[in-house]
């Protein structure tokens, strides 16, 4: 090999890396840089619409001991109407079930409408489309077992965690470019609430 | 049909460029350090590579803070940034040696019949390599990390599968949770398993498989990706932000060339696209193959001339020859060919002395008896040099050889080649022979050269006669774009041979047909 061959030869071999280099790192556009984003993300156990019957003694014995629950429910979880308004121009109008197969997981929410920036009137509501049965029974009774109690707290707590029958968002916000305003359910306060990037509401 | 021919002419019109790139880099490298001709092996040096770096930087990273630990190690420019560089560099090496790979394979018409299973392993290796890529840069947790988890999960939720559609883990109303690069991590670390079983798979029906290419290219191949590491130091993008949405990020190109238009798609479109491009891929060795008669047939053995040496069973590239007991009473094993392992190369035919094996019209009976023929008229007279060339690569350059005064004879391969054939020609009158070899790491059927080689100067049956005079022979390993290469060997020879004695032409020369190597006896 001629030495002119050689130092070809290690400056091909050296381009050629870089030209991979630079392949590996190459800008690629992914969104428009005009544009901002108003996202409605939550996931949010849906309340049931069930039919609940307590069982006697004599029906409980009939069944094997695991399967022994005082109160049986049967159902199915709720429906909720999305309402989204931007301006007052409706984004959204769609009825929610909840997720998996049956239905019976919480409902999933990921909707994302890209928009202009600056400040827009934005409304959202999440209204409960079938009614369900008020059911009072925080109370224990005294004579109750211990699994009975544990039962009874559980259908409680179940009922506390479902989101509300309606739930409403209606402000003003600033949607920036390039950046996602979010709009969400807050578990503990239990409303809708918005997030920006930083922080910001 | 007209499709076919379209393809047809496509595939040939795509060898071309492919010629010239190997004629030049061979020029630049020479053909044992052509970087094209070595696709496949720097693809699994590649890997290796990968292995080794990746467990460095398994050691820094943590699951817990992904983007912070990687940015930590970025930082560290001699234990850190090169290793993260060359990592990254390495995965692209990888991806496009095996893209070249799968088009050399393509062009050549390496991908029908017992080279299928070859061609289906190769096709799932590059879909693992593709997701590896993907959770590897996911691991990373940039913007670029983040828009891969996006399209990965967006296209995944078409699928009626998962409860929770796996977009929401992404959304930015909760922290991404770590049980998701956890289980990326796993991933990661997992999927080089199952690459390692689909390399053995994809090897599996060859002989003597040749996994890493030769060390000078290995190191120089190294070498150049990590001087491009430490030269130009992987830069740490911004940490992913669910709230922000960046008009555009670095992104690696060999791993995301999809995105772009996938984007565009909705997710049952990217499945469907997907699944079609996948299907077109994997029926490639069916849509491809000759039919009928085009399609070469595999070898034979002729029971009665076979000694049961078991030099066609070295030789054979594809392991598709074994010895069995004879049924005949004579006490030697015979040969049996494998037809669904044939690949019908025919190394085997210039591997039998007494010539009972090979290709029906291919066998070294078969070629003696072409070259008789052709030589029987006044060509023998006139002492032209005789040039054996493969029509697979150099075979291309025959007019340009016949009209600088060489009498071409085309073979299937050079290792097709009989050496009885070559000992014919010389003997009959011709001035000298002129072998044009593909080069040996470009042999289509791969060990086609090697073999060449090692019958006309190392002895190895079927050998060429120590009384041929080797001054007259010459053996040149040049490409289908080597013309200035071939016409230069030619000239050699023909300016060697006119200082030696005009040789002379026998009539009927009579040439050996006995087997050297010891008979193997049933046990």
């Amino acid at each position: 090999m001629t030495p002119v061959r050689g130092a070809t030869g290690a400056i091909v071999a050296v381009l050629a890396a870089l030209l991979l280099a630079w392949g590996s790192r190459a800008s690629m556009r992914f969104n428009d840089p005009e544009t901002g984003m108003i996202r409605l993300a939550w996931s949010a156990r849906p309340e049931r619409v069930e039919r609940c019957v307590t069982r006697s003694d004599e029906e409980l014995a009939e069944v094997p001991a695991h399967m022994r629950q005082r109160v049986a429910c049967e159902g199915r979880s709720a429906r909720y109407r999305l309402v989204v308004r931007r301006d007052g121009t409706v984004l959204a109008d769609e009825v929610l079930t909840g997720g998996g197969a049956r239905q019976d997981r919480p409902i999933y929410l990921l909707r994302d409408f890209p928009t202009a920036p600056g400040t827009h009137r934005l409304e959202v509501t999440f209204q409960r489309l079938d009614s369900v049965e008020a059911v009072q029974e925080d109370s224990v009774a005294p004579q109750a077992t211990e699994r009975e109690r544990r039962e009874t707290q559980e259908r409680g707590r179940r009922r506390g965690e479902a989101i509300p029958a309606r739930l409403e968002f209606a402000a003003a916000r600033e949607v920036a470019a390039r950046s996602v305003l979010l709009i969400t359910y807050d578990t503990e306060r239990r409303v809708l609430v918005s997030r920006a990037a930083g922080g910001s509401p | 049909m007209a499709d076919a021919s379209l393809a047809h002419r496509l595939m040939t019109a795509m060898r071309r460029p492919l010629a010239l790139a190997d004629a030049g880099l061979n020029r630049l490298y020479g053909w044992r350090g052509n970087p094209l001709y070595q696709s496949g092996t720097i693809a699994v040096a590649m890997l290796l590579v990968l292995i080794a770096s990746g467990l460095w930087l398994l050691l820094l990273y943590r699951v817990g803070a992904p983007w912070a630990s990687v940015a930590r190690l970025t930082e560290q420019r001699w234990t850190g940034n090169w290793v993260r560089g060359l990592h990254r560099y390495a995965s692209d090496a990888a991806l496009v040696a095996t893209a070249v790979h799968a088009l050399r394979l393509l062009l050549q018409r390496r991908r029908w019949g017992p080279r299928t299973l070859a061609w289906l392993s190769g096709l799932l290796l590059t879909g693992v390599m593709l997701l590896l890529g993907w959770t590897g840069f996911v691991m990373v947790w940039d913007g670029f990390g983040q828009q891969l988890a996006l399209e990965g999960a967006r296209v995944l939720d078409a699928l009626p599968v998962l409860s929770e559609p796996v977009s929401r883990a992404f959304a930015g109303d909760r922290p991404v949770p770590t049980a998701f690069f956890f289980l990326n991590l796993f991933i990661h670390v997992a999927l080089p398993l199952l690459l390692g079983l689909l390399l053995w798979l994809h090897v599996s029906r060859v002989a003597r498989a040749v996994l890493l290419p030769p060390r000078a290219l290995l190191w120089g191949t190294i070498g150049a990706l990590t001087l491009a590491a430490v030269a130009w130091p992987l830069d740490m993008a911004p940490a992913a932000d669910a709230l922000t949405l960046p008009a555009a990020v670095p992104a690696d190109w060999f791993y995301a060339f999809w995105m772009p238009v996938t984007r565009e798609l909705s997710p049952g479109a990217v499945w469907a696209l997907a699944i079609a491009l996948g299907a077109g891929l994997a029926s490639i060795p069916w849509l491809t193959r000759p039919r009928g008669q085009r399609r070469p047939p595999p070898s034979v053995v002729d029971r009665q001339l076979c000694t049961g040496c078991d030099q066609c069973v070295q030789d054979c590239p594809y392991d598709a020859i074994r010895l069995e007991p004879r049924t005949d009473g004579r006490p030697t094993l015979v040969a049996r060919v494998d037809p669904a392992r044939c690949v019908s190369c025919g190394i085997c035919s210039a591997s039998c002395a007494p010539m009972g094996v090979g290709p029906a019209g291919r066998t070294g009976r078969d070629q003696l008896e072409q070259i008789r023929a052709a030589m029987s008229g006044v060509e023998a007279e006139t002492g032209r040099i005789v040039v054996f060339a493969c029509r697979h690569g150099p075979g291309a350059l025959a007019p340009a050889l016949t009209d600088a005064g060489a009498q071409v004879r085309l073979v299937d391969c050079a290792g097709n080649l009989h050496t009885s054939t070559v000992e014919f020609a010389l003997r009959r009158g011709a001035a000298g022979a002129l072998i044009l070899s593909c080069p040996p790491r470009d042999c289509r059927n791969r060990e086609g050269p090697a073999w060449l080689e090692q019958r006309l100067y190392h002895e190895r049956e079927a050998e060429l006669k120590a009384r041929v005079d080797r001054r007259r022979l010459r053996v040149a390993y040049v490409g289908a774009a080597e013309g200035v290469e071939a016409r230069a060997a030619f000239a050699e020879l023909e300016a060697s041979v006119a200082g030696l004695a005009r040789p002379l032409a026998e009539a009927a020369p009579d040439l050996d047909e006995a087997c050297e190597t010891s008979p193997r006896e049933a046990p």
